[in-house]
This record gives structure tokens, C-alpha cells and sequence, in this order.
């Protein structure tokens, strides 16, 4: 391993119209080795990642490729010299076939080659057995899973031999087995000889993969360290700058819990999930744990109405209910937030106390069915204070708040309406650190001082296992087993999730 | 936490103007009205002003209508159809035996049945609404000849003409109706919760429909409304022209969604007031006026309409970033 740094930034700086994102961040980057730069949504890494790649160029400071000076004003520039990002939204071409999309940097470069069909996808195959991969080269990727789409987007970038690779929170979107692969494959580079940067805010998963981590927070540097010096507990409380106790807060789990109010009995939807039988209790939180098609959002969208019942029922508080969608599930108090805060939790272009108030408008209505707006502004004032989201007014666009933000906002759009019964699905996916600490806390406030009945949907197994009195674990559409909460390990949570353990569970 | 609204009373009141597309629009007019009052002796007179706003009123109050299926998202192709076809209605019914009123009903009724068509196609089959209004816009105009043949329908009584040529105070009664049509839309676009809810499911459909807002409902009712609009500016026309022509309104698709952009509608949804797509159509109609009497070519004139669009949705990319 050369002495030299292979990438060195030297006192980057970033600054954006109102906002520093990077200030005076200094980086080195060995050759072959794999280095994870982490921090809390809005460190700054995704600029940094985006300078380094010729994406931004900063306002200040050096970029140093084996000691020599470089400067990037195009992606393409970084490109031709070795460094390569793979973005963390999928900028793939949906309706364009796997071949095409695997060789779109290459267009220009072998402009006849790739006239030719049959070559292209010759080529292509050639291409995804030397990775191992099996797929037909003709399919339109929008037929495939995000996962694999997101292997083919860092596949296109490896075709054209970097020497860096740069990965910007590659597994967002991905379960425990997609993320595996995923890690087999960036091993599979690492040793045939690409430098990896590694961007992420999961902790867990970097102690998996990365030889050294740099943590970043406000945009400034904090630290380089070896991975095998550190502990996730050090990383944590570097990235957000105190000391993080536990973040799950105190366990109050074993304190009494409420009568079962809530029943689902032998619950199918064809093709989606069958004969689910559960309950649920007042104050209690109840763990839905599954790696993703396991069916646990099709289950509670169907008990939502938003998807046809065709065996079974719902039963709440003694009677039989069969929700015809989620303004009838609001008026028998039941929440449901959503997994995917940008797609169906919020209105992006529209103002915080707007948000706030989506579920319930008709609570602010005078006697004409006109908006009452001084109520509208009392009421997002005291939502936003209990939430603490930090935004200058009620009147903000939702676009400009951070990730942890906009999920506060969609926390507080729900429990806004009282709800007896709490869905939340994927309440952490993409947040910092600090959010999700005051997630669980009001999660876990719900339940126990208020009596919500809280349905915890996640794939976070920590989460699962710190927040929930009991854990159900689905698997292909079937209740696969249920762990009390203070017994529940990963492995034992993980066996039936992944099938290698199944004791069905008995309907009741 | 710093909060906006406790800012001074003057200094929200000079953001509320300066932020609102509307009250720039306005500023606009009046500085293109104050020049134009020099330019021209024949600009600021009564008959002149009178024939502005009248012109107005074909566009201007379809625009209302328009700037329900655009705030969700959509448009509608099809309100020039719609407006030829409330004016044959009128006239046919009448020709029946009809009694004047039940003849504008029956009108007005068979927009809203143009309407229901675009919404049950759009809102419930989620067919694309390029696609289906333009469809409707030509499938109307083809019954609408098989109705009432190539040249229209003449024979339409003076107490109807009189509502599309009577003045009161000067003023002729469809300029009232349009600026009446506008201000109470515009305020129940801001306030009424019905109205309001478009804003969400142009915003984001999909959470629209995970925060309980039926989305279907919304949609139907926008493309219903629109058709009412373009039905009642039908039937204006064919009062104020004394004729129901076959072939009136074929440009009006366009110059109402027009008039709503620079107004401050956007074609991806969430986004447009009825205020600002009435001045829209104001600006359209005065600067046409304003051209001609300074004398410019027709064919010039559309060369102006055309970057006076884009320097509105240009003024808006700037005003975004």
C-alpha cells in the first residue's frame, strides 16, 4: 500500500446561498482500502461526495489525485480520470432496457458499436456473468427490484474501470439480503483493486464493510479512524456531537399494559398475505418485523380499505369494523404513516401547518365550511413546539426542511388526529440520529402515558427489538412467529423472518 | 423558534404583495395601462376600457374554470368544444319550444355532461387528461356539426341576446358576471375547504389519498366545473354575438391555460389562484388592444402574446431559486 494518499481533499469548503455545507473539510483516501464517511443528515457528506466527483465545485480548497492537483468542473472530467459515483436516488432509465442502461456512459464512446443490438446485449451478458448476476439484458429495468437496479447502477460505473468508487447511501432502499449481495459485490471490487468511499449514516452496516471511517458533523471534519479502533458508540456520539446514552431511551417495557382492544382474525388478500391473526392492547407497542414483500404494508393498507379484504375481519373495541379507506379509518381514530415520507406522507410543495392539518381539515372549519386560519396557525405553532421541528415558520415549504424535519412533521400530522390505534411504518427510514431518538421517545409516550395502541412497521431490526412489547414476524405474505420483546435477540427475530426457523403462529 | 408572523403588520403586508403573482400582475397592468394612456388618446376612453373587459369575459371566465383541473394537475382541452356547444344547445332548445330558462338549463346540463365524461374518464379510469380532453374537444365539435350543421344556429330571441349585449351603469352584464365569478371563487379557492383540497391532490395524489382526501371526488368535480364555466362563457358569446356559431372558441384551450400560467397556474399542479388567471386573461386582451392601437400587425401580436407566456414562466423559474 503506497505512503500517498491516493485522494486527498485539503480544506474544501461549500457554501450555499444562506448555508456552509462544507467548511475547511480535509480527506484522505488510500489506495485499496474501503473508507466510510458518515454523519447525520445535512454533515455534509453528499456535497463533499458530490465535489469529489465533479458534480459541485467548491468555493475553496484542493482536490489532490496522487499528490496532483485536479480540478473538476463536469462529472465527466472526474470520470476520465478514475472516479466514479453511484448517486443515492436511482437515476436510472425506468422504461430503458437492462443492456442500455449498463453501457449509457459509453454511448459516445463506442457510438457504432452500440447501434447494434444483438452486440449490446451480447456484450451485456458478458458483463453480468462476470459478476454474477442473471438477468436477461432485454429487460426494461422498471420490471426489476430496487436492489438489483441499484447493483446495475454501480455496474455501469464499473464498466468504465475507476480506480475510485464512490457510493452515496447505496442501501436506503434495500433489505438485509439485498444488502448482503450488495456488500459481496463492493468486496468482490474492493479486492480486484477500486478504492472505495463508502457514504452512509446506518452505522451497524459499516463495521461490515469499511477498513476506515471519517465522521463529518455540520459540515466540518471530526475525525479519522481505523474501523477496528472504534465502536458504533464512539461513532454515534462523534457524529452528533454528545454523548448518545441510548438512543431507545429508557426501556419501559414490563409495565402494565392495556385490555386488547384491537383484533385482526384470519385476514387474507389474495396474492398478498393470508390468515393473519392479531391483537392488540391498549399502550402496548406491537413490532411487525419482515424484510421487505413480506407483505406487512399490503396487510395493514388492506385493514386500511385501501386494498379488498377477501377473507376475515377486523375487529375494534368489541365490534366487527370494515374500513373503506383512510378518511374511515381517521374516523374511527386510526393513523397509518406511511413508509414513504416523500411519495405518500407529505405535500412537498406545501406550507408546514398545511401539512399538519391534511388529516383532519374538517377540525378547522367555522360554520360555512371556511377555514378558520387563526386556528389553523395556533394549532401548527403548538404541533411544531411539542414536535420540535425546527423550521423558521408554520408557513415554510415542506421541501426545505431537512429528512429528520419533514418526518417530525409527518409524525405530528398523525398523531394530530388522536388516534386510538398508531400505524407507523418505517417511522426512522432516513433520519439522523438525534430524530429518531425523539421518535422513539414520543413513540414510546404515546403508549404508555396516552394509552395508543402503537403498530411499529419496520425493518430496522435494533428498533424493533429496543421499541416493541411484542415482535410478529412476517414472511411471505404469512405470520411466521412472535417473540415477547425482552426476549427477543436479532437472531432469533432474524431466523423467522429469513424462514430458516417457523413455528406458525396459532389462530386464535 | 423565530417566527415569521410576528413580524410588523406592514413589513407581512409588503411580502404578502411582493411574493403574490397576482399583485405583480396587477402592478403590470396598470403600468402597461398608465403607458398606453400616453401613447395613445383613443386608449383611456369609455368605449375603449368597455371593450377590454367585454373581450375579456370569454377567456377570463373560463379561466376561472380552468384553474381547478390545473391546480390538480390536469387541464382541459376541451372548453372551446364546450363553449360552442352550450351556445347550439341554447339556440336548439329554444327552437323546440323550450321556455328561455329550461333552455339555458338544458345548456348548461349538457356541459356538465361534457364534463362528467373528462372526469369519469380522468378521475375514475385515471386516463391521461391530455388524451382524453382532446378527444372530447374534437368529438364535441364533430356533434356539434352534425347538430347544428356548418353554419350555426341564428334565430335566437332578444331577451336572450339582451343578457350578453346589456349594460348596466355602462358596464355590460358579462363584465360583471366575470369580475363577480372571480372574486368569489378566488376567495373560496382560499378558504372553502372543498376548494382547498385540490391544492393537496395536486400537490402529491398519492399522499392526498393516504390522509383520507378523496381524490376521485376532487378531480371529477374540477373537470365538472370547468365545463360549467366554459358553458356559462358559451352562452355569453352566443348572447352577445346574437348567433350560436359552430366553430367559435376553437382557440380558447389554449388562451385560458395560457391566461392561467401568467396568472401563476403551473401544469404539474398545486399551484394557481382564480384572481390571477382572471388578470391573465386581462393582460392577454389589453395587450392585443394596446398593439392595435399602436398600430402593430396582427401577425406580430401573436409574437408578442407568445413572450409575454414565456417571460411568465420564466419570471416564476426566478422567482422559485
Amino acid at each position: 500500500m503506497a505512503n500517498n494518499p491516493l485522494l486527498r481533499g485539503k480544506e474544501i469548503t461549500k457554501t450555499f446561498p444562506g448555508v456552509t455545507a462544507l467548511e475547511d473539510v480535509d480527506f484522505q483516501l488510500k489506495e485499496g482500502e474501503i473508507h466510510s464517511i458518515i454523519g447525520e443528515n445535512g454533515a455534509g457528506k453528499s456535497t463533499f461526495a458530490r465535489i469529489v466527483s465533479g458534480h459541485l465545485q467548491p468555493n475553496f480548497g484542493k482536490i489532490f489525485l496522487k499528490d496532483r492537483p485536479v480540478r473538476f468542473k463536469k462529472p465527466v472530467e472526474a470520470l476520465q480520470q478514475g472516479i466514479g459515483i453511484v448517486p443515492q436516488e436511482l437515476d436510472d432509465f425506468p422504461s430503458l432496457s437492462v443492456a442500455e442502461n449498463l453501457f449509457v456512459y459509453q454511448f459516445k464512446k463506442h457510438k457504432l458499436e452500440f447501434l447494434n443490438k444483438q452486440t449490446r446485449q451480447k456484450k451485456a451478458r458478458e458483463e453480468l456473468k462476470r459478476f454474477d448476476i442473471d438477468l436477461d439484458p432485454q429487460t426494461p429495468v422498471h420490471n426489476l427490484s430496487t436492489g438489483l437496479r441499484q447493483v446495475l447502477q454501480i455496474l455501469r460505473v464499473v464498466l468504465l474501470d475507476p480506480e475510485i468508487l464512490i457510493l452515496d447511501e447505496p442501501t436506503t432502499s434495500l433489505d438485509r439480503d439485498e444488502i448482503d449481495s450488495l456488500f459481496t459485490l463492493l468486496e468482490g471490487l474492493n479486492e480486484s483493486g477500486i478504492s472505495l468511499i463508502y457514504i452512509t449514516h446506518r452505522l451497524s452496516q459499516l463495521f461490515e464493510l469499511a477498513d476506515r471511517v471519517t465522521v463529518l458533523r455540520d459540515g466540518k471534519y471530526v475525525e479519522t479512524k481505523n474501523i477496528d479502533e472504534t465502536s458504533e458508540e464512539e461513532l454515534s456520539s462523534l457524529m452528533v456531537g454528545r454523548d448518545i446514552e441510548d438512543m431507545y431511551g429508557s426501556d419501559t417495557r414490563g409495565e402494565e399494559i392495556g385490555e386488547k382492544f384491537f383484533e385482526v382474525k384470519n385476514l387474507g388478500s389474495a396474492g398478498q398475505f393470508e390468515k393473519v391473526s392479531f391483537e392488540l392492547h391498549r399502550g402496548e407497542i406491537l413490532g411487525f418485523f419482515g424484510l421487505v414483500g413480506a407483505g406487512r404494508t399490503e396487510l395493514f393498507k388492506t385493514i386500511l380499505g385501501q386494498y379488498p379484504i377477501d377473507e376475515g375481519e377486523v375487529r375494534l373495541e368489541g365490534k366487527s369494523v370494515s374500513l373503506t379507506g383512510v378518511k374511515d379509518a381517521i374516523n374511527h381514530s386510526i393513523g397509518y404513516l406511511p413508509e414513504d415520507r416523500g411519495k405518500e406522507g407529505l405535500f412537498q410543495g406545501m406550507e408546514v401547518g398545511e401539512n399538519l392539518i391534511a388529516p383532519k381539515l374538517e377540525k378547522f372549519l367555522d360554520r360555512m365550511d371556511l377555514f378558520d386560519y387563526q386556528r389553523i396557525a395556533d394549532y401548527s405553532k403548538k404541533m411544531v413546539d411539542s414536535f420540535d421541528i425546527v423550521t423558521p415558520s408554520i408557513k415554510q415549504v415542506i421541501r426545505n426542511l431537512s429528512g429528520g424535519n419533514k418526518q417530525k412533521v409527518l409524525l405530528g400530522k398523525w398523531v394530530g388526529i388522536n388516534p386510538k390505534i398508531l400505524i407507523v411504518d418505517e417511522p426512522t427510514r432516513g433520519v439522523d440520529v438525534g430524530t429518531k431518538e425523539s421518535i422513539y421517545k414520543r413513540l414510546r409516550m404515546l403508549a404508555k402515558e396516552e394509552g395508543i395502541g402503537i403498530v411499529l412497521v419496520s425493518s430496522d431490526l435494533p428498533e424493533v427489538i429496543q421499541l416493541s412489547d411484542r415482535i410478529l414476524v412476517m414472511r411471505e405474505g404469512n405470520l411466521v412467529g412472535e417473540v415477547p420483546g425482552d426476549q427477543a435477540t436479532e437472531e432469533k427475530v432474524m431466523s423467522y423472518a429469513a424462514g430458516v426457523e417457523s413455528t406458525e403462529v396459532e389462530n386464535r | 423558534m423565530k417566527d415569521l408572523n410576528s413580524k410588523g403588520l406592514s413589513q407581512a403586508l409588503k411580502e404578502r404583495v411582493l411574493h403574490s403573482r397576482a399583485s405583480l400582475l396587477a402592478l403590470g397592468l396598470l403600468l402597461i395601462m398608465a403607458v398606453m394612456s400616453f401613447v395613445s388618446p383613443h386608449f383611456m376612453t369609455a368605449s375603449n376600457m368597455r371593450s377590454i373587459l367585454l373581450g375579456t369575459t370569454m377567456i377570463g371566465i373560463i379561466a376561472i374554470g380552468m384553474t381547478a383541473p390545473l391546480i390538480t394537475g390536469g387541464f382541459d382541452l376541451s372548453v372551446g368544444s364546450t363553449l360552442a356547444l352550450a351556445g347550439v344547445v341554447v339556440g336548439v332548445s329554444f327552437n323546440l319550444g323550450f321556455s328561455l330558462p329550461v333552455a339555458i338549463i338544458i345548456a348548461l346540463l349538457s356541459a356538465v355532461g361534457v364534463g362528467l365524461v373528462n372526469g369519469f374518464f380522468i378521475a375514475i379510469l385515471d386516463f391521461n387528461p391530455f388524451v382524453t380532453t382532446l378527444g372530447m374537444m374534437i368529438g364535441v365539435r364533430g356533434v356539434l356539426l352534425v347538430v347544428a350543421g356548418g353554419r350555426g344556429i341564428t334565430r335566437l330571441p332578444d331577451t336572450f341576446t339582451q343578457i350578453g349585449q346589456g349594460r348596466l351603469f355602462g358596464i355590460p352584464y358579462p363584465v360583471y358576471f366575470l369580475i363577480i365569478g372571480a372574486i368569489v371563487f378566488d376567495y373560496l379557492f382560499r378558504n372553502m375547504r372543498w376548494f382547498r383540497l385540490s391544492y393537496y391532490v395536486g400537490d402529491n395524489e398519492e399522499a392526498a389519498t393516504m390522509s383520507g382526501i378523496n381524490t376521485v371526488k376532487v378531480k371529477l368535480f374540477n373537470y365538472v366545473f370547468v365545463a360549467i364555466l366554459a358553458g356559462i362563457s358559451g352562452l355569453f358569446m352566443a348572447a352577445r354575438t346574437g348567433m350560436a356559431s359552430v366553430t367559435i372558441g376553437e382557440q380558447a384551450p389554449l388562451s385560458a391555460i395560457a391566461a392561467c400560467v401568467i396568472g401563476g397556474s403551473s401544469l404539474s399542479g398545486g399551484a394557481g389562484t382564480v384572481i390571477g388567471a382572471v388578470l391573465g386573461a386581462f393582460l392577454l386582451q389589453l395587450l392585443t388592444n394596446a398593439l392595435n392601437l399602436a398600430g402593430v400587425g396582427i401577425y406580430w401580436q401573436q409574437v408578442f402574446t407568445g413572450a409575454v407566456l414565456l417571460a411568465a414562466i420564466g419570471l416564476d423559474k426566478l422567482g422559485t431559486e
